[in-house]
């Protein structure tokens, strides 16, 4: 441990040490430059510092100064060293002149003293002492350059050059010129051992946390008494040295007494400082032992404290513990409440859970899968539980819990009558086995589980069992009353459960029946309607096909009778009249046929109808075709008719030429009458004769088709007519009715509705 | 038989019994001289376009009028009176539904067609000559084609 403040202020000091070293190097070089006396010797008569020497100290102090301020950069610490080396190279060479005798020429190569030939030597060389230090720094400052953590050994170097240029400084001081003129060379100059001493201090400063300086730095007891003693060890004896000195030289005593002074005053002097450093240390001593003993107290005082507070936590820890007990006795008589609630609040989830899937699924598998969810959670014991539903003769596993794989596979589907579950089915009744050890009831599969208490409940549907409930433990007595009751609580919702599921089976069931109906009636419909086309693609193959070959006959017949008429008698033109007239009756039926086949298939396009009018059209073509009669047609005023034009008119048609042809009896009496009222929502119109009438009897038969009440001799007709009559008043939303009384007449009559709302 | 370029009435009849009633009653009229019969729809559209048996025929010769049955084998009446109107050298030609068919739809699709005529074949022979005899001297003698 370093003391930080002594770092600092070495620092300062060395900073400031190697400035004055460059600012005396300047000076003097200054000094030879303007040749001021002054700034070479500074007292006039001493020897001067050297051009080189002045120079050297300027390489050294701005390597020093390099150090101090750029530490830990490389490229100010590599220019550092390059000026150490400069210097090394100065101060050695130097060296080697001397020591060789030869002249390298480096003591004028910068400069030449032009009063050079009034020195002895060699003019212009520095002292032989300083070229030696200088190397001796060089070497200090090379090592702090490139070998970080050798700070120690450039301390010795810097001791060495310091203490080598005190002796210099002691000559001056003591008058001893031979301590700073080395034989017959240049002396070393007073201000040159000033810069040496302040170089080398510096030097030795330079890395103050490392090095040998070190020692005096750090925040110890030794590093506390090297900086208190060290400098009274150098000041001192200097002091008294010059002292003694001073005295013998003055005469006052001889040169044996000046040393035994010295030697004395030094005793005395380093007994003092010794004593002094004694002192202190014994104070500091005493003062640690003093601040030791006052620790010690306070950990006595602490440690009494904290057995104290122990005692007191001890004691409240008691008071807490009876307070727990107390309280727990309170809770204790709680619990029982809580306990009863908290019964209640279980009955609750499962009914809950059950009822809640009931209402939100119909799916009885969901809902069974939901009970046993619920009693598994909220009953106690549960291990294993399994619903079973039969299933004609089995016991089907709807929905479990816990079951492993294999034992799934073996309850899956349990037959009739095997094992505990179809005894429960068999009984009906619940069956408790609070220890299953020697129980005989319990299956295989059972006993793979491990039970060692198990229930096996009925659930009834309309009486009977329809279910099983299986729940197995595997702890003795698992279950006691409340959880059983628990578990007939959860077999009411499961019943309840069922019976929805089974209200919405049979209501899917219905759907199902209902949705095979639609389909039926839609496949039904589909026939019809290819019946129908079938039908169609008939009809018009006999309107096609039938009336060519008919057509053949008329035609063939009647070929004969034009190209062999006279072969043939009386009879044969009969026979071929025959044929003739039942060739043009086929075609009438046909046509007949055909018109009320179509009536089934075309839309009715109903419009306003002036019937009156049409009835007359009606009535003239008939006429118009039957010259020969002559018949009575009346009129009345008829409400128009809202109807399909062409089938209205054909109702006209078949029931006016009906009326014509069975007034043939009258001959010229025949009288036809047409009358029509307005009845509420519908017209009624009716078509009266005087012919020959019909027995009321066969009213029902008139409007059947091929329906006739006379022989085809009385009148030609087809059957059809009425029928087709019927056919289209019927599809018009109206009713046809006749009355008629034999040999006096007949009424046919026909209604149609209104338009209402502009529809038919 | 009638040179194929010379034909005035094209009769399209495939049952032989109308065929001949049918000749018969024109040539009661004096007018069966240039009649020619093809005996279903595909044998119709090869003389009427002059293809198949029919190449040598130049379609420009029309005939005065064609006389179309609708229940034809191969291809339907309704089909080759589409054809005929469709293509416009031959659309200009008279043609005559002659039909056993009342149905309404035949008559409203062949009319849609641009039919000129539909005629219903009687069953009685008597109306069915004079159907045929009537709608031979309208369209061979009344009617005026254009050139």
């Amino acid at each position: 441990m370093t003391a930080p403040r002594v770092v600092a202020m070495l620092n300062v000091c060395s900073k400031t040490a190697s400035i004055v070293v460059v600012a005396i190097g300047i000076i003097v070089l200054a000094g030879w430059v303007t040749d001021t006396a002054t700034l070479k010797s500074v007292v006039p008569g001493y020897p001067s510092m050297k051009f080189n020497t002045a120079l050297g100290f300027l390489l050294g102090g701005l390597s020093l100064f390099l150090l101090l301020i750029t530490q830990g950069n490389r490229t100010a610490e590599v220019f550092a060293g390059i000026l150490a080396f400069l210097l090394l190279v100065l101060g050695s060479m130097t060296l080697l002149q001397y020591v060789t005798g030869y002249d390298f020429g480096i003591d004028n190569l910068f400069f030449t003293d032009p009063k050079a030939e009034l020195s002895v030597g060699y003019p212009g060389r520095m002292a032989p002492l300083s070229a030696v230090n200088f190397a001796i720094l060089a070497i200090g400052l090379l090592i702090v350059v490139i070998k970080p953590g050798a700070e120690p050994y450039a301390g010795v170097f810097a001791m060495v050059a310091g203490f080598t240029s005190l002796l210099s400084i002691l000559g001056y001081a003591y008058g001893v010129e031979v301590l700073y003129k080395f034989y017959a060379y240049s002396s070393v100059a007073l201000h040159t051992a000033v810069a040496a001493i302040l170089l080398s201090l510096g030097l030795l400063f330079v890395r103050p946390g490392k090095g040998l300086m070190s020692v005096v730095t750090m925040d110890t007891m030794g590093g506390m008494l090297a900086r208190r003693v060290l400098p009274w060890a150098i000041v001192l004896p200097y002091l008294f040295g010059f002292l003694c000195l001073m005295g013998q030289q003055r005469g006052y005593y001889v040169v044996g007494i000046a040393i035994s002074l010295f030697a004395v005053s030094t005793m005395v002097l380093f007994t003092v400082i010794i004593w002094l450093s004694a002192r202190w240390l014994n104070n500091s001593d005493v003062e640690r032992n003093m601040a030791e003993e006052e620790v010690h107290l306070l950990n006595e005082n602490l440690e009494r404290r904290v057995t104290d507070r122990t005692a007191e936590l001890q004691k409240a820890i008691n008071e807490l513990g009876r307070e727990i007990g107390e309280r727990r006795k309170a809770e204790e008589a709680l619990s029982d409440t809580l306990e009863e609630l908290s019964r209640k609040n279980r009955t609750e989830a499962i009914i809950n859970a059950i009822t809640g899937s009931v209402h939100g699924s119909v799916d009885l598998r969901e809902v069974l899968s939901n009970a046993v969810k619920s009693i598994k959670e909220n009953m106690h014991g549960v291990d294993y539980i399994g619903i079973f539903m039969v299933e004609g003769g089995s016991a089907v596993l709807t929905a479990y819990s816990g079951y492993p794989e294999n034992v799934y596979e073996k309850l899956k589907i349990i037959p009739s009558p095997r094992g505990l579950t179809w005894k429960t089915i068999a009984e009906g009744k619940t069956t408790y086995c609070p220890d299953a050890e020697n129980d005989t009831a319990i299956g295989p599969a059972g006993k793979e589980l491990g039970t060692k208490s198990y229930i096996s409940m009925p659930i009834r549907y309309e009486g009977q069992v329809v279910g099983v409930v299986n729940i197995n433990s595997l702890t003795k007595n698992a279950f006691d009353k409340e959880e059983l009751g628990l578990l007939e609580t959860a077999a009411v919702q499961i019943e309840a459960a069922v019976h929805n599921a089974n209200i919405v089976e049979t209501l899917r069931e219905t759907e199902k029946e209902n949705r095979s109906l639609n389909k039926e009636l839609e496949q039904r419909l589909e026939e019809l309607t290819s019946v129908n086309k079938e039908l169609e693609a008939f009809s018009y193959s006999v309107s096609h096909d039938l009336r060519a070959p008919l057509r053949a006959i008329d035609g063939f017949s009647r070929i004969l009778l034009e190209d062999y008429s006279e072969v043939l008698d009386e009879e044969g033109l009969r026979l071929f009249s025959v044929i003739r007239s039942n060739t043009l009756n086929m075609g009438q039926l046909i046509d007949d046929l055909l018109a009320f086949s179509r009536l089934g298939r075309q839309d009715v396009l109903p419009v306003e109808v002036n019937i009156g009018e049409m009835a007359r059209h009606v009535f003239q073509e008939i006429q118009t075709d039957k010259p020969d009669r002559m018949l009575k047609f009346t009129l009345n005023h008829l409400p128009s008719a809202y109807g399909d034009r062409a089938m209205i008119r054909q109702v006209m048609v078949n029931l006016i030429s009906n009326a014509v042809k069975f007034t043939r009896n009258k001959g010229n009496e025949g009288a036809i009458e047409m009358t029509g009222h307005s009845n509420g929502r519908e017209n009624v119109y009716c078509i009266r004769d005087n012919g020959i009438g019909f027995d009321m009897t066969y009213v029902d038969k008139l409007f059947g088709v091929f329906q006739r009440l006379h022989s085809q001799n009385e009148f030609e007709g087809t059957g059809v007519g009425l029928a087709l009559v019927k056919r289209i008043v019927v599809r018009h939303g109206g009713r046809v009715w006749a009355d008629g009384k034999v040999g006096e007449g007949a009424a046919f009559y026909f209604s149609l509705p209104k338009n209402e709302g502009g529809s038919a | 038989m009638t040179d194929i370029n010379q034909v005035e009435i094209l009769l399209v009849e495939d049952n032989p019994n109308d065929e001949e009633l049918t000749l018969r009653a024109l040539r009661k009229n004096n007018i069966a001289n240039n009649v020619h019969v093809v005996r279903d729809g595909a044998e119709a559209l090869d003389f009427i376009f002059a293809s198949g048996i029919y190449a040598s025929r130049r379609v420009e010769s029309r005939p005065k009028v064609i006389l179309l049955d609708l229940k034809l084998p191969k291809v339907d009446g309704l089909e080759v009176l589409k054809r005929i109107k469709a293509d416009e050298r031959t659309s200009m030609t008279p043609v005559v539904v002659l039909t056993s068919s009342k149905e309404e739809r035949d008559i409203v699709e062949s009319y849609k067609l641009g039919v000129s005529s539909y005629i219903v074949k009687p069953v009685d022979f008597d109306k069915f000559i004079l159907a045929v005899s009537q709608l031979g001297l309208y369209w061979l003698l009344l009617n005026q084609p254009p050139s």
